[in-house]
């Protein structure tokens, strides 16, 4: 996401289906723009983080999973 | 004699405690804002944003995004003048604004780009405003209106929703200033029907200095500050999203935590606060009227919190007169020379009246008789 007040309005969303994030910067390996933003969840199940962001209405998200924050595959 | 402050529309004196605290953890804490990748920067995005999500709801803008940080009020008027207006179309205001929406009216004006006029309306009279504002943006059919919510120099509280409606039917932006209403009297954007409402942190929202918000409605202004926004570095241009698109720089992360505070706190308290800012009003215009002032004032109370009065000689020097005894009022013309013209106070100006909340009764009767006395010898 390019800002960090879209990145702050997943958090509350998320956060109200009880799932705990953080913003982050958007890694270089996964974005192609500079400057954008990312929300970290750690430790979640894909698959109620997905349900949970389809829920709140959120358009065209992609989700990263990482081990180690330097290689990302891509899993939604 | 301790200090007795009777100039909170200027800038509020007394703030809640809350506020003072979150300043100086942000102080502590905040590096910095949407740059670095540090808890610190974290924990400041956090704030930043429940202070939007805080003003989004008290002001009923809907999208936390559409709520944006600027320095003070006269930012916010800026950015919305600048980026909202219409070049080649009319701009029409009411005649008791503040030289924050006059001076960049009157320099577009210079420009050539646009021709200012004034829906000149008794002191007072919502009707009359109504009826002026019709009649001007029927005939001049211009691009922008701008208004006061309430004047600062008189506590006259304009009828926004009914303009809102008239910029409508008419086709016109709007742009609302809410200096003086915003922590005193509701403020909803959405209900005004504006493109912007502009207000400071600093008055009746007992917010730090350095801290204003603009609001954004329907229509979006052009940016008015251009360069660094943490997003999108390698486009020249700014982003197109808000708040970003307007909030170029560093953002005063200390003062918008205090700001988050002040707002909880007004939320909270506020109609306590506007009810002892209205009586305080009553207690200094009942005195001041015994001894033969002229006050200006709306037959149904100081719904604004605030209220002038004639001197009946120079109002600076009055106001002078009474700073040397610890009374703190504000004498002059105000910034707003235009609702003088209207008033017909020009000549001389008023001295204004503006008490924080935080004023006991006995030292407000006291601080009247003061002020009754030693203005009714200067006057003779």
């Amino acid at each position: 996401m390019r800002t960090a007040t879209y990145a702050q309005s997943v958090i509350r969303l998320l956060s109200g289906k009880g799932i705990r994030s953080r913003q982050v910067k958007s890694p270089v390996e996964i974005s192609r723009n500079g400057c954008g933003y990312a929300v970290a969840v750690k430790n979640s199940d894909p698959e109620s983080l997905t349900a949970a962001m389809e829920q709140s209405g959120l358009p065209n998200f992609k989700i990263y999973s990482t081990s180690d924050g330097r290689n990302f595959h891509q899993i939604r | 004699m301790a200090l007795v402050y009777l100039d909170s529309a200027a800038t509020s004196l007394w703030r809640p405690v809350a506020v003072a605290e979150a300043v100086s953890r942000s102080v502590m804490l905040h590096a910095g804002y949407g740059r670095n990748q540090s808890s610190s920067a974290d924990a400041a995005a956090g704030e930043i944003y429940s202070c939007r999500c805080a003003a989004a709801e008290m002001f009923n803008v809907g999208d936390p995004a559409d709520v944006v940080f600027c320095l003070n009020a006269t930012h916010a008027l800026n950015t919305a003048i600048f980026g909202l207006f219409v070049p080649g179309r009319p701009c029409v205001i009411s005649g008791y604004e503040h030289n924050a929406v006059v001076r960049p009216l009157g320099e577009l004006e210079r420009r050539g780009a646009t021709e200012v006029f004034a829906a000149e309306s008794a002191l007072f009279d919502k009707e009359d405003a109504v009826r002026a504002f019709e009649r001007m943006t029927a005939e001049k059919k211009p691009g922008l209106v701008v208004c006061t919510m309430v004047g600062n120099v008189f506590g006259n509280v304009m009828p926004v929703e009914e303009i809102g409606r008239i910029c409508r039917k008419y086709g016109a932006r709007f742009v609302v200033d809410a200096s003086q209403a915003a922590g005193t009297i509701p403020v909803d954007v959405k209900a005004c029907l504006a493109d912007a409402v502009c207000m400071p942190g600093h008055k009746g929202l007992m917010g730090p200095t350095g801290t204003g918000l603009l609001l954004l409605g329907k229509n979006r202004p052009e940016p008015f500050l251009f360069g660094g926004t943490g997003t999108a570095s390698e486009e020249a241009g700014q982003p197109e999203t808000s708040p970003e698109r307007y909030e170029s720089g560093t953002l005063n992360v200390c003062g918008i935590c205090g700001l988050g505070a002040a707002l909880k706190y007004v939320r909270e308290k506020g109609g306590r606060l506007h009810e002892r800012k209205k009586a305080l009003c009553e207690i200094f215009a009942s005195r001041l009227e015994r001894e033969g002032f002229r006050i200006f004032a709306p037959g149904d109370g100081f719904e604004a919190g605030l209220f002038s009065f004639d001197a009946g000689f120079d109002s600076e020097t009055a106001a002078g007169m009474l700073a040397s005894r610890g009374i703190a009022v504000r004498g002059g013309l105000h910034c707003a020379p235009l609702a003088h013209r209207s008033a017909g106070t020009l000549e001389r100006g008023t001295v204004r009246i503006s008490p924080n909340p935080d004023i006991g009764k006995r030292t407000a009767v006291r601080a009247a008789e003061t002020i009754a006395g030693v203005l009714s010898a200067a006057r003779g």
